[in-house]
């Protein structure tokens, strides 16, 4: 991960995070513009002293994401993010550029959130005996609280399992695909459905890679929900994950709670690698 | 004898820097007409798959060679680097370029890759247009000044042996 940011941070920058902290602990980078840095290790903030960026900065650090290519992030740059390699997530934001009503660019860059993907060897029994006899799952938690460091954690054992996982990583951040090579251990029989819209990718790659499973980040939306629903007809398992802190909110959501009528099981967590409670949507905790 | 071999060597330096000066044009043509080829390259590539610049050039750097090729691979070589955007400036700082064509080049690749999808190819096929113009020009100097200064400097060879013999 070392490599990844010092091709992606302003040498001033990174040589200061380099002497306040550990790269391997190091979850989240936040930088606004003439405002201090920000970083987190294991979720937890600090201030990284009174060094401020500037604009130029931020321009920087964008053309080394897209590796001097912004024409080839626009349509995620619209939906508010860019992914570098080893599954770098970049979160953007600055002023829209409207055409015809709609978001067509981004420019003006103020803010940027750079979240760094972890692999996390998860010790949890709750969590071995649910991969050991494997029913559609939920991962729920507030962000920032590992639910996507758990999904890959899931799906490694899952396809080391000889399950044929299919991973739809639509954000490139489960599987740090990078220059067409995955840059994450997603095991031996995943399959990455990368860049692919997830609506467009349940159609088309349920069809095509005939999975026994499916994994995706972050639920979001009817019809997702409707394609999960789909897909589980159709006798392929799920596993996802969904910004929630509590199932009962989710159950006086009517989407939500149409999504938890197919999930059998619903894994809250409480931070990176500790897992809250495993819930059996059937027989009660686990 | 003395005057036969000095005016030898005139003639041979005259005509040789007629050769050089023709040679100038040509590989000054042939510069600009790899950048053109380029140009399309990078319409191609990013109208179509979107791929990244370091890509497209690659894979144009795969098929071709000369001049260009040499600079073009320095650039890519600092854009993959952090830290060194200032040195695009001494990426084509070819000899057969003229001055005006340095600053177009210093131009076009500090601002390559910096714009929204949509400006980029635009400006791309601006730049298209531009670079035409800017071939039919070279391509005219190379036929007419490049081979006029090859037959001069040997003329003018002749013109002073016969003089000094």
């Amino acid at each position: 991960m070392e490599s990844m940011l010092s091709k992606l941070l302003p040498l001033s920058i990174y040589n200061e995070l380099y002497r306040v902290c550990d790269f391997n602990e190091l979850s989240e980078i936040r930088l606004r513009v003439d405002k201090p840095i920000h970083y987190a290790i294991n979720g937890r903030y600090k201030r990284l002293g009174d060094f401020c960026i500037s604009s130029s900065d931020v321009e920087k650090i964008l053309s080394y994401a897209t590796k001097s290519s912004l024409y080839a992030y626009n349509t995620s740059m619209v939906d508010g993010f860019i992914t570098f390699d080893g599954g770098i997530r970049i979160g953007v934001s600055g002023e829209g550029v409207l055409k015809g009503g709609s978001l067509c660019a981004l420019k003006n860059v103020t803010s940027l959130c750079i979240r760094i993907p972890h692999y996390v060897e998860i010790k949890d029994k709750r969590i071995d005996s649910l991969l050991k006899n494997f029913q559609n799952t939920l991962i729920i938690s507030k962000p920032g609280y590992g639910k996507t460091t758990l999904l890959r954690y899931m799906i490694k054992r899952l396809s080391d399992e000889a399950y044929n996982v299919l991973v739809l990583d639509e954000r490139g951040e489960l599987s740090g695909v990078s220059d067409g090579k995955q840059t994450i251990d997603l095991g031996e029989c995943s399959d990455v459905a990368l860049g692919i819209p997830k609506i467009t990718a349940y159609a088309s790659q349920v069809r095509s890679m005939r999975p026994d499973v499916i994994a995706t980040d972050e639920i979001f939306g009817e019809k997702e929900i409707e394609c999960i629903a789909d897909c589980v007809r159709c006798g392929v398992k799920i596993i996802a994950t969904l910004h929630s802190d509590d199932p009962k909110s989710l159950k006086k959501n009517a989407s939500y709670s149409k999504l938890l009528d197919d999930i059998r099981y619903v894994v809250c967590i409480a931070g990176i690698g500790n897992i809250d409670k495993v819930i059996d949507l059937k027989n009660g905790l686990i | 004898m003395l005057k036969m071999t000095l005016g030898g060597i005139l003639c041979f330096i005259s005509a040789y820097l007629g050769i050089v000066g023709k040679n100038y044009y040509e590989k000054r043509y042939k510069y600009l007409a790899s950048f053109n080829d380029y140009l399309l390259a990078l319409v191609d590539g990013i109208s179509y798959s979107k791929d990244r610049l370091p890509e497209i050039s690659k894979k144009y750097l795969a098929q071709s060679k000369g001049g260009f090729s040499k600079d073009l691979q320095s650039f890519i070589s600092v854009i993959e680097r952090v830290g060194e955007e200032e040195k695009i400036e001494n990426c084509f700082n070819c000899k057969y370029l003229k001055k005006q064509d340095k600053a177009y080049f210093n131009d076009f690749f500090s601002s390559l890759g910096k714009v929204d999808y949509d400006t980029q190819l635009s400006k791309l096929n601006m730049s298209k247009a531009e670079m035409e113009k800017i071939l039919a020009k070279a391509e005219k100097d190379k036929k007419t000044t490049g081979n006029v200064l090859s037959k001069l400097g040997l003329l003018i060879g002749i013109t002073i042996m016969i003089i000094l013999v």
